[in-house]
């Protein structure tokens, strides 16, 4: 089994008065049609959100008690946003710094003991530099715990044959 | 050549010809892309015309001499980040050839299942860009809405939109649930049905068709000349596509065609690249039908798992990084990788010489061999034809630049 | 004494019909509401079918209606940046003299049968001939930018001018031919059985399309596309010259409707009256009919920016002069037919 070249070419070119009449009115009807029974597949954010599901490479989130400062992490990262300090007791531990970070995920899959996951957050707004150095307890603070809190209605997106994406409210 | 003259106060003036305007659409235009086209007008018809690229360009060749093996594939999905699976592609193979390892057949699977829903997306991307420099918001919208689809069934595979980086050598880096495939088949209904709205609203619109229609054409022996690639030389005649020549992937698996068109016009491009959407779906279809079971990574990395890795493995279906990633040492050699991406063929070259970082990459992305299209098409066509050449062969300047 | 002196002469005044058309109805205060219907109605329209919202940001309860004050307020208090290499005199007189005096026409049109302006005779000629002045300060507003993308958008206003104002005479004419008389009221009420547009629906269709033409409705946008010329010859404008700008077009195309009303789609007919209140039925009733109709026809114009793309130049002066034009004396053909029909002028 394989792939084969097939020759095609265009034909109908140069059409007749009455066929680009007929394309006219073709493409008329269909816009008056999805007028009257549009097929949306945007949404309200904010007033309206969408949480991904879960395996969505998100945030990164410390686990302190499992980590064993082996600094694998900091040397696989891609874009030198995870780094090593010194903590208390002379232990080794990460840092991230989140305006280098691409969530690319190789710290997550290199870690040996698990100690570093993905959260499903992923907008956030900063508004000094020094806020995007997650160091020490910061690092260690689930974003998650806060998705599902506040007014906004909360929605699931769902691939679906006749209008593509589809909404599930969640809460 | 003109006289220079003096015509005081120290300012010397140049007479040029006074039938013709120079006109420069520069990179602030909402059509231009990140480059500047210099034409030269007589009234209406283009008679010279000057492209001049290079505004994105990142060193990405030279920076990827300061990084190890593995981190330089998330630095090239950035070359084209539409086409992320595509471009990856063509760097891990010759990674692998370099190391000497073969990805297990799961794993080609799932990575030309990746390749193929980037390539529909990719093409929804162009052809979208090309409807609005033609002026239809309509068309504008519906393209990148439905492509949205696309984004969202990769994001169920690998765990992010549009930057990938899924290919690891050896292997792939998520495995897929059962309930991935049902998805993917509504999503390919859906578009399939969307291909027909598509043909009513914008390809068989007589507005539209008399603007692409003989517009930009491309023989046959100057696309040969200048050495255009991808679905621009393939609707001027030229049979050409590296998933037939040097199959990879699972390609050698499926049956599927490669239309090819005679015309080389507007209009022959547009509908090359919607046959090249169905073919796709037809791929789609026929690799989630007949997809092995098995493991996902090569056996060589596989037994250097701890028991921990392979309870990750087994419960949430994720490869774990055995600690020997950080420093890859191929053996010393050269390498090459071709792939068939949305808009053309990517060739990678590697040289190593055993050191945990590339000694050379160099990169041949498809939008540079296509950016000559733009010095000798528009030529002979009205000023109102530029926009829809510029949209008809798919140009995408981070990538040519790289 | 003097308050109410003062009232009754205000009061006068107001219903005095040259200040009365050209500043409630269908002058200033009617177009400024019937932009912001017209111009969120063609955002909401495109929307709906391009499978988004439209704009919903500013008073969702409502659809998001008065987005357009919201932009009108923006266009206030923003800076007008007059470039230094531009002719300054020029650049300052052609957003504003467009905006006026494409509403000058009004004053040659009867909204009413017996509360007019002016008594004419010939009052359709007058308003066809004050509807070509407009191009002409987008052609100046092109040159005096000293831009070259400008230049462009002028001159493909001036080409597309010759094109379409024949056939908006031509098909003028048509209808004229089978009422007997170059005024309004007359034309009206010849339409009291029948309307103009059964008795000649090659005129009428002629007249729409160039319409679309004059007012650069897609898929005639040439003379401002944004994909070749940036915004043709307004590019260098900012602020409320900017908004005048954009105003000028859908002013001319209301102006033209409301002809194309009178002529084709039976002016102020059903009209009726109510007993004992005559300023009422006889000016505020036939007006609402009259907008009411212009509203409707604007609204399918609007329409056809969801459909379609843009025209190249040649392929629009080619259509205009090689089709439209043999469309329209086709249509004068078929006036004179139905005149000797009727048993002779």
């Amino acid at each position: 089994m394989t792939g084969i070249y097939a020759e095609k070419s265009v034909s109908k070119r140069n059409l007749s008065l009455v066929s680009k009449a007929k394309n006219h009115f073709n493409a008329i009807l269909l816009g008056a049609k999805l007028l009257v029974r549009p097929l949306r597949i945007t949404y309200r954010y904010p007033l309206v959100k969408e949480i991904p599901d879960e395996g969505y490479r998100g945030f990164i989130v410390l686990d302190d008690g499992k980590c064993i400062g082996c600094s694998l992490c900091a040397r696989i990262c891609p874009a030198s946003a995870m780094k090593m300090f010194q903590a208390q007791e002379k232990k080794l531990r990460p840092a991230i710094n989140l305006e280098r970070c691409v969530f690319c995920g190789y710290c997550v899959d290199i870690c040996p003991t698990n100690a570093l996951k993905h959260a499903r957050t992923h907008d956030t707004v900063f508004e000094e530099g020094e806020s995007m150095l997650y160091i020490g307890d910061k690092f260690t603070v689930d974003p998650d715990s806060q998705l599902l809190t506040g007014r906004v209605r909360i929605y699931r997106v769902r691939v679906d044959e006749r209008r593509g994406l589809v909404y599930e409210p969640i809460r | 050549m003109e006289a220079i003259s003096d015509i005081g106060g120290g300012i010397s003036a140049r007479k040029v010809d006074d039938k013709t305007m120079i006109l420069f659409f520069g990179p602030q235009h909402p059509s231009s892309g990140h480059m500047r086209i210099i034409l030269k007008l007589d009234g209406d018809v283009i008679i010279e015309s000057d492209p001049d690229i290079g505004y994105v360009h990142r060193t990405m060749e030279k920076l990827s001499e300061t990084k190890e093996w593995i981190k330089n594939s998330v630095l090239f999905e950035r070359l084209a980040i539409l086409d992320a699976g595509n471009v990856t592609q063509a760097y891990i193979i010759a990674l692998e050839k370099l190391l000497g390892i073969e990805p297990p057949e799961r794993a080609l699977y799932l990575r030309t299942i990746l390749s193929e829903i980037n390539r529909i997306s990719s093409h929804l991307y162009g052809m979208g860009i090309f409807a609005i420099m033609l002026g239809s918001s309509t068309g504008y919208m519906w393209f990148f809405g439905d492509r949205e689809i696309m984004v969202q069934l990769a994001e169920r595979i690998t765990g992010s939109r549009l930057t990938h980086t899924y290919h690891i050598p050896g292997g792939v880096r998520r495995d897929v649930s059962k309930s991935f495939f049902e998805e993917l088949e509504k999503g390919l209904n859906y578009i399939e049905k969307r291909l027909r709205h598509y043909e009513i609203m914008f390809v068989n619109n007589p507005v539209v068709r008399s603007r692409i229609e003989n517009v930009g054409i491309l023989s046959r022996e100057r696309a040969i000349d200048l050495g255009v690639t991808g679905p621009n030389a393939r609707a001027s005649g030229i049979d050409f596509d590296v998933r037939v020549e040097e199959p990879y992937g699972a390609y050698s698996f499926v049956d599927f065609e490669v239309p090819v068109y005679k015309e080389g016009d507007a209009l022959a491009r547009t509908f090359q690249r919607m046959d090249e959407i169905r073919q796709s779906i037809s791929i789609l279809r026929q690799l989630s039908k007949s997809i092995p079971e098995g493991p996902i990574l090569n056996e060589k990395y596989l037994k250097l798992f701890t028991p921990a890795m392979k309870e990750v493995l087994e419960k949430d279906k994720r490869i774990k990084f055995p600690a020997i990633f950080t420093s890859l040492k191929p053996p010393s050699g050269k390498a090459y990788g071709r792939v068939e991406e949305g808009r053309g063929e990517i060739f990678f070259y590697l040289e190593s010489n055993g050191e945990p970082k590339p000694y050379r990459v160099r990169v041949v992305t498809p939008s540079f061999r296509n950016s000559i299209l733009l010095k000798y098409l528009p030529v002979g066509y009205r000023l109102a034809d530029l926009p829809a050449i510029y949209g008809s062969i798919d140009y995408f300047p981070p990538e040519a630049d790289r | 004494m003097m308050a109410i002196g003062l009232l009754e002469f205000i009061k006068n005044l107001i219903l005095w019909p040259p200040v009365f058309y050209m500043l409630i109805a269908p002058g200033l205060i009617t177009m400024m509401i019937l932009l912001i219907i017209l111009i969120w109605a063609e955002r909401k329209i495109a929307g709906r079918i391009q499978m988004r919202y439209g704009p919903l940001e500013i008073s969702p309860k409502i659809g998001g209606a008065i987005q357009l004050l919201a932009d009108l307020m923006r266009y206030m208090f923003q800076e007008i940046i007059i470039p230094r290499t531009v002719d300054t005199l020029p650049y300052i007189i052609a957003p504003i003299a467009g905006f006026v005096i494409s509403m000058l026409p009004i004053a040659a049109i009867p909204i009413s049968p017996i509360y007019f302006p002016s008594p004419m005779n010939n009052s359709i000629i007058v308003a066809l001939a004050l509807t070509t002045l407009p191009p002409i300060f987008g052609i100046l507003a092109g040159w005096s930018s000293n831009n070259k993308f400008s230049l462009i958008g002028g001159a493909r206003e001036s080409f597309l001018v010759a094109a379409y104002e024949l056939i908006i005479i031509l098909s003028a004419i048509g209808a004229v031919i089978i009422y007997g008389s170059p005024d309004f009221t007359q034309a009206v009420s010849a339409q009291k059985d029948l309307w103009g547009i059964v008795l000649n629906p090659i005129s009428a269709i002629a007249f729409y399309v160039a319409v679309l033409m004059a007012s650069g409705r897609f898929p005639f946008e040439i003379a401002e596309a944004e994909a070749e010329i940036v915004m043709g010859a307004y590019t260098e404008y900012s602020g409320l010259m900017y908004g005048l700008s954009m105003g000028i077009s859908y002013a001319r195309m209301f102006v033209y409707n409301l002809i194309f009303t009178l002529l084709f789609l039976g002016g102020w007919y059903p009209f009726f009256t109510v007993p004992g209140h005559t300023f009422f039925s006889y000016v505020i009733i036939p007006a609402t009919i009259v907008i009411v109709k212009a509203l409707i026809v604007s609204l399918t114009m609007v329409f056809t920016r969801a459909i379609y793309a843009r025209l190249r130049i040649d392929q629009a002066l080619g259509g205009a002069w090689k089709f439209w034009f043999l469309f329209s004396i086709m249509g004068l053909l078929l006036g004179g037919a139905i005149v000797l029909l009727q048993g002779g002028i």
